[in-house]
Order: structure tokens, then C-alpha cells, then sequence
């Protein structure tokens, strides 16, 4: 069997052939034993090898993986951050003197501005208090805006028992003699 | 500036003071609430333990789905109940779980959960139409149970 | 105290939509989540556990440069496993391991080694526990060449097309199509000789 042959019987196994092609190598199939041979083997590999798939585990911890991703990223963004602003011109500066006067009045239309915007629903958020009376849990929040949703989540506290001196573990072990 | 431009602003400025806090107290009426409660249930696998545990909506769980990473959610029970302004009541979910809602002054309300008859927590906020509040933790087995509470309706 | 976000229960969609607005825990936590497998990726292409860890990260350095451009038409972690192929791929036409490869492509042009391997009838993974096979997979995998390994992970674990996987490689159809008989056959001759080295 030709190499053409054998790489189109391939293809064939691999869903790669239109219909014509297709049927000639079914031919093929039907009539050579040797092929069919062959065939099965490529068949046994595809399917031995997707169906086993090796796993492979980071071989480090995720924390020390993450830090230097973290530093790389840190690193990327201070090389391509924009130089300092040039000190405003002097137009700028007597303008703002100018306006100096009647900023005060602005900051009272400012307030009223934002007292008037917190009636709306955006700042529900900011104005939400949580009381935590668990001494086994704690509590996170995450605001997700565009399905409208708030999600406060209890995880249990993790007491490091290794972290306590080691007069205290003497003195717990004793209450459970 | 002069001594009376300052002076008017002063004025300008308590006026505007005093109309944001009108506007501001007109937000503070008071209105009785309806209110959802749905207990979920968390889970990757297709089915739930309990047979009564019936998929919650498509909707809500294409909802879920992207928030949380769960791939199923299972309805536990579904409450809906009214809390008269100013006025507290306490749903119960579970046998070990209940929450209370107070309407408040804000508009805002006020979210007790009990556990096992205790509070665990209690959350302030706004309760808005159209928004969803969370309570939740996992369970046993990577799975996890949430509370989810909505305003159905407020008059 | 800012009460602290619950970044572990939300799913990858909510966290990227966060990390898209520059948050970077949230982008950390979809590290943490999905480091296994863009490892596992670059692992799998390169069979060198450091340069798998330095591509691997250069992929997330990528993807957070690119977060923006993620538009969710697939999952993050596909995306991500896009990414961290192309860095693979090229890195390894800069390293330009030709020495290895020479000889193979010789063999691949005048259809050498692949025609003299007889057809495998045993079959290798009888009798054998998954995590033996696996193992035994790896190990026949690590004695290919870079390009023929390229080829079977791209086409068997990622399910690219020939097209797709020409386009990736920067080499013809019918090298793909070459290279991927090579690299099956060679894998049936090591996988069904060593059964045949237990069997004696």
C-alpha cells in the first residue's frame, strides 16, 4: 500500500474526506486485509490516546505561581505607563484662580447633585451595613450588576492550630485526658 | 470676594442643603413589602438526593449559572410572604433556617438569618425591584445552598 | 474594612466580567482555578516542566493583557488554552530544535521508519490499570519530537482539524497529515513493544 494510500485511509478515520474519497477507501477496506490491518491500528492509537489522556500537575504551589504572574503583569504595565502630566500652563492656573470664587457654590450643587443621585438604585450598595454574630464564620460580598444581584457568602473561619504557642496546645491536650 | 457675595452664598447654600434633605426624606416613605424567599440548592451533579427537589427554572438557572459556579440548582422551598412597613416577619425555609426582614426607613430593609434558632447575621440594605440578595455558603460534598430573596411587589 | 469579595464561588463568567474592569483578584482567582490545565497544556507540547512553567505564565501574562478582547463566544479556560498553545508554538519555531527534527523529516519525506514498522496487532493497553496506561502514554509521548508531538496534541487533545493545526504549525496539510501517521505509528510500535518486553 502506498504512503498516498495510507494517509488518505487516515484522513478517512479522521472525519477529513469528502464523500467521493470517502467511499473509495471504504472500498479499499472491503477488499485489502492488509489495510484493514492497518487501519485498525490507527484506529486503536485515536482511540487510546483520547480516551487517556495524561494529566499533568502544576509543579509548584498556585500562590508562588500566581506572585510572579502578579509581578510579571505589575512589570508589563509600569514599562508601557504613560509618562508624568506636564505641569498645567499658565492659563490653566489663572483660569482656576478665577473660578476659585465660586467653587464653593459649586461643591453645594455638587452635594445636592449626589443627594439626589443616591436616591437612585445605584448606591444601594454603598449604603449596606453587614453584622456578623458567628464566631465560626465570616462573611464576603460580591455585587454583580449586570444580572442585579447581591451575594453575601458564609465560609467557616480556619483556626491554625500550628500557630498557637506551644504552652496552649500543652494546656488543650490535658482537657481531653 | 466681598463680604456679601460671601454671605450670599452661604445662604445659596444652606437652601440647597435644606431641598436635598426634603428630596431625600420624600425616599423614606413608608410601604408594606412583598417578598420572595427561594432556598436553592447548589450542585454539579445532574440529580438532587431528595426526590421533592425539584430543577429551578431555565431562567433562573442561566441566572445562576453565571454567577456562581454550580452547574444545577435544585428548589428546597419557595416563600412568599408580605412584611407590613415598619413591621418585621420571619420566613422559615428550613427546619434550621429562617430569615426575618424588617421594613425600615430608607427605603431600606433589614435581613436576619437564623440558624438553628440563632442569628448568624444580619444584613442592611435597600431591596429593590428587579435585584436579588444572596445568602449562601457550601455544603458538604462541594455542593452549596443559598437563600436567594426578592421584592415582588411593594405598595 | 471594605467587607472581601467571595471570588471562590462565582463562576468564570462573573469573574472575568470583574476582572475586565481590572480587578485583579478576581483575574487571580481564575489562575488559581485554571493553572492545572494551561500547565498541563504547555507540559504536554514542550515535555520540559520549566519551560512549561515560564510559557504557561507568559500565556496569563497574554490573557490579561487580552482580557478586554474576551468576548465569551468560547470558555475562558478554551481561550486561555489557545493562548498558551500559540506562545508554544511559537517559542518553539525561535528555538528552531532542527538537530532532532532533521532526521524525522528525512524519514517523513521518503517515507522511512513509519513504512519499516511492522502492523501492531497486540494491544497495549490490555491489562493495564488507567493510571499505567496514562504513564505509558506519557513516556512514549516524551520520545517524539517536538513537531510530532505538537501534531497528536493538537489534533487528538485539542480535536483541531488539519487545517486548523496547518494554519497553528505554519506547515502544509500534508505535512500535518505526515507527521500525525509518523507520530501514531510510533507510538503503536513503543506502546505495543514494551507489552511485548513484559509478555517475555
Amino acid at each position: 500500500m502506498n504512503m498516498e494510500a495510507q494517509l488518505k485511509m487516515q484522513a478517512y478515520l479522521d472525519g477529513e474526506l469528502g464523500p467521493s474519497e470517502a467511499a473509495e477507501v471504504q472500498r479499499l477496506l472491503e477488499q485489502d486485509a492488509q489495510a484493514r490491518q492497518q487501519f485498525e491500528e490507527l484506529r486503536a492509537v485515536r482511540s487510546l490516546l483520547r480516551d487517556n489522556e495524561p494529566e499533568y500537575r502544576l509543579p509548584e504551589s498556585r500562590e508562588f505561581y500566581w506572585s510572579k504572574i502578579s509581578q510579571a503583569i505589575a512589570r508589563a504595565e509600569a514599562q508601557s505607563a504613560p509618562g508624568r502630566e506636564d505641569p498645567a500652563p499658565a492659563w490653566a492656573l489663572l483660569l482656576r484662580r478665577w473660578l476659585a470664587p465660586v467653587s464653593a457654590m459649586a461643591m453645594v450643587f455638587l452635594l445636592a447633585l449626589a443627594g439626589l443621585k443616591m436616591l437612585s438604585p445605584n448606591h444601594d450598595y454603598a449604603m449596606m451595613e453587614i453584622e456578623n454574630y458567628s464566631e465560626d464564620l465570616m462573611v464576603s460580598t460580591f455585587r454583580h450588576p449586570t444580572e442585579k444581584v447581591v451575594v453575601f457568602w458564609l465560609t467557616p473561619k480556619t483556626y491554625d492550630v500550628a500557630a498557637k504557642p506551644a504552652e496552649e496546645i500543652e494546656q488543650d491536650e490535658l482537657m481531653y485526658q | 470676594m466681598t463680604r456679601g457675595a460671601y454671605n450670599f452664598l452661604q445662604r445659596l447654600g444652606a437652601v440647597v442643603m435644606a431641598a436635598t434633605m426634603m428630596l431625600w426624606s420624600f425616599g423614606a416613605s413608608a410601604a408594606n413589602l412583598e417578598i420572595n424567599l427561594k432556598l436553592i440548592w447548589g450542585t454539579n451533579d445532574a440529580k438532587s438526593p431528595n426526590p421533592k427537589h425539584k430543577p429551578v427554572s431555565p431562567e433562573l438557572t442561566n441566572k445562576l449559572r453565571k454567577i456562581f459556579q454550580w452547574k444545577n440548582y435544585f428548589e428546597v422551598n419557595d416563600v412568599t410572604g408580605r412584611v407590613p412597613s415598619r413591621q418585621s416577619k420571619k420566613f422559615r425555609l428550613s427546619d434550621k433556617c429562617e430569615i426575618e426582614i424588617t421594613e425600615m426607613e430608607g427605603p431600606k430593609v433589614e435581613i436576619k438569618l437564623y440558624g438553628e434558632g440563632k442569628v448568624v447575621n444580619k444584613i442592611t440594605k435597600p431591596l429593590l425591584k428587579g435585584e436579588s440578595v444572596f445568602i449562601g455558603a457550601e455544603d458538604k460534598g462541594e455542593n452549596s445552598w443559598f437563600i436567594m430573596i426578592s421584592l415582588v411587589n411593594e405598595d | 474594612m471594605a467587607p472581601a469579595k467571595a471570588y471562590k464561588t462565582l463562576s468564570d463568567e462573573a469573574l472575568v466580567k470583574e476582572a475586565q474592569k481590572g480587578d485583579m483578584d478576581a483575574f487571580g482567582e481564575l489562575v488559581v482555578r485554571h493553572s492545572d490545565k494551561v500547565y498541563a497544556r504547555a507540559f504536554s507540547i514542550m515535555h520540559n516542566e520549566d519551560e512549561a512553567i515560564d510559557l504557561s505564565q507568559e500565556a496569563w501574562v497574554k490573557g490579561w493583557q487580552r482580557l478586554k478582547q474576551f468576548q465569551g463566544d468560547s470558555s475562558f479556560l478554551t481561550w486561555m488554552t489557545r493562548i498558551v498553545i500559540n506562545i508554544c508554538l511559537d517559542y518553539l519555531r525561535k528555538q528552531k530544535r532542527q538537530k532532532a527534527e532533521s532526521i524525522e523529516a528525512l524519514d517523513e519525506e521518503v517515507g522511512g521508519v513509519e513504512r519499516q514498522m511492522p502492523v501492531m496487532v497486540v494491544n497495549p493497553s490490555e491489562g493495564l490499570e488507567r493510571s499505567e496506561l496514562r504513564e505509558r502514554i506519557d513516556k512514549a509521548l516524551a520520545q517524539l519530537s517536538h513537531e510530532h508531538r505538537t501534531v497528536l496534541v493538537l489534533h487528538e487533545f485539542e480535536n483541531l482539524e488539519y487545517k486548523e493545526i496547518a494554519k497553528r504549525m505554519g506547515c502544509s496539510i500534508g505535512t500535518v497529515m505526515s507527521r500525525l501517521f509518523y507520530a501514531r505509528r510510533k507510538l503503536a510500535a513503543l506502546l505495543a513493544g514494551w507489552r511485548r518486553e513484559e509478555n517475555m
